[in-house]
């Protein structure tokens, strides 16, 4: 699969990105603070090593939420992925067997270059600058 | 005595959990298990039944080779002073164990085709690998006294 382009007219750096968490208690690693954030495997995808996103200008929490209305939701700013080297990319979903249409999502894609040996540590950067945009309360 | 010192002595009869779940290919006989792993062992089980598409996003379902390696992996790092660990389903097929310790993290996880890679954190550093299978015994308790503190660690091997 040849390398997805960076779009940085379409997605701005300082948009939000949406990504769903999975209702299952692995996913909420406990602050000690009282809080809790998101495990990094919720910014991991080993089939395709792209992780799916929903640019937040074009569409609602209701809407990225209503057919999972169980799941918690965060956000990370464009910039964050970039940062590290991802590329940032529209992913329009239209007629796909499996997933309903979505005009918002989009992807994060490693760039070629990077080895298996920063996959993980990505990850978990991307995850410890999420923020909450619903919280299951409480997670679990 | 605790029920985690409990396994330890010998005197106590054994705990034994049969791992029968058709999925994997073998009986995965414990000794001497802490009740975490007997715990960890469940949730293992218990992520094995999510079904496709689990994350909302098109992932397949956990692949049997990740789970037993996973399983590997928590039967290298069976300690009286190992935290519990969380684990969490990755999405396209693998599976993640995270144990934090301070401001340390390890995280293993086990890919759809059964590798493994690992994430160490303490502070700021991070050390990022792949772990061969046949060096999963020999590694996976050096992170863990790593993690938890060697002489600690190392305490509850003797």
């Amino acid at each position: 699969m040849p390398p997805r382009s960076d779009d940085r007219v379409s997605i701005r750096d300082e948009e939000d990105l949406w990504r769903r968490v999975f209702p299952d208690r692995g996913c909420f690693v406990p602050t000690g603070s009282g809080t809790w954030r998101p495990s990094s495997a919720i910014f991991l995808d080993r089939r395709t090593r792209e992780v799916s996103v929903h640019i937040s200008s074009l569409t609602t929490v209701e809407a990225v939420l209503a057919s999972f209305p169980d799941h918690s939701l965060v956000a990370i700013k464009a910039a964050v992925p970039r940062a590290l080297g991802y590329a940032v990319t529209p992913d329009p979903i239209h007629d796909d067997p499996v997933l309903p249409d979505d005009a918002s999502h989009a992807l994060i894609c490693p760039p070629p270059s990077a080895g298996i040996n920063k996959i993980k540590a990505h990850a978990r950067e991307m995850a410890l600058k999420a923020t909450w945009v619903v919280l299951r309360d409480p997670p679990y | 005595m605790t029920a985690s010192t409990a396994v330890f002595d010998r005197s106590v009869p054994r705990m034994e959990e049969l791992a029968t779940n058709s999925q994997f290919s073998g009986v995965v006989p414990i000794s001497y298990a802490t009740v975490a792993l007997i715990s960890a062992l469940r949730r293992v089980e218990e992520l094995m039944r999510l079904p496709d598409n689990w994350d909302s996003y098109g992932s397949p379902h956990i692949e049997t080779a990740a789970a037993q390696r996973i399983l590997q992996v928590l039967l290298a790092a069976q300690s009286e002073y190992s935290p519990a660990p969380q684990i969490v389903p990755v999405s396209g097929g693998g599976m993640q164990i995270e144990w934090a310790v301070g401001n340390c993290e390890l995280e293993v996880e086990a890919l759809p085709d059964g590798s493994v890679e690992f994430l160490f954190v303490e502070g700021d550093r991070t050390l990022e690998m792949p772990l061969p299978a046949t060096q999963i015994e020999l590694f996976i308790p050096t992170l863990m006294s790593q993690l938890c503190g060697t002489e600690a660690y190392a305490a509850s091997l003797r």
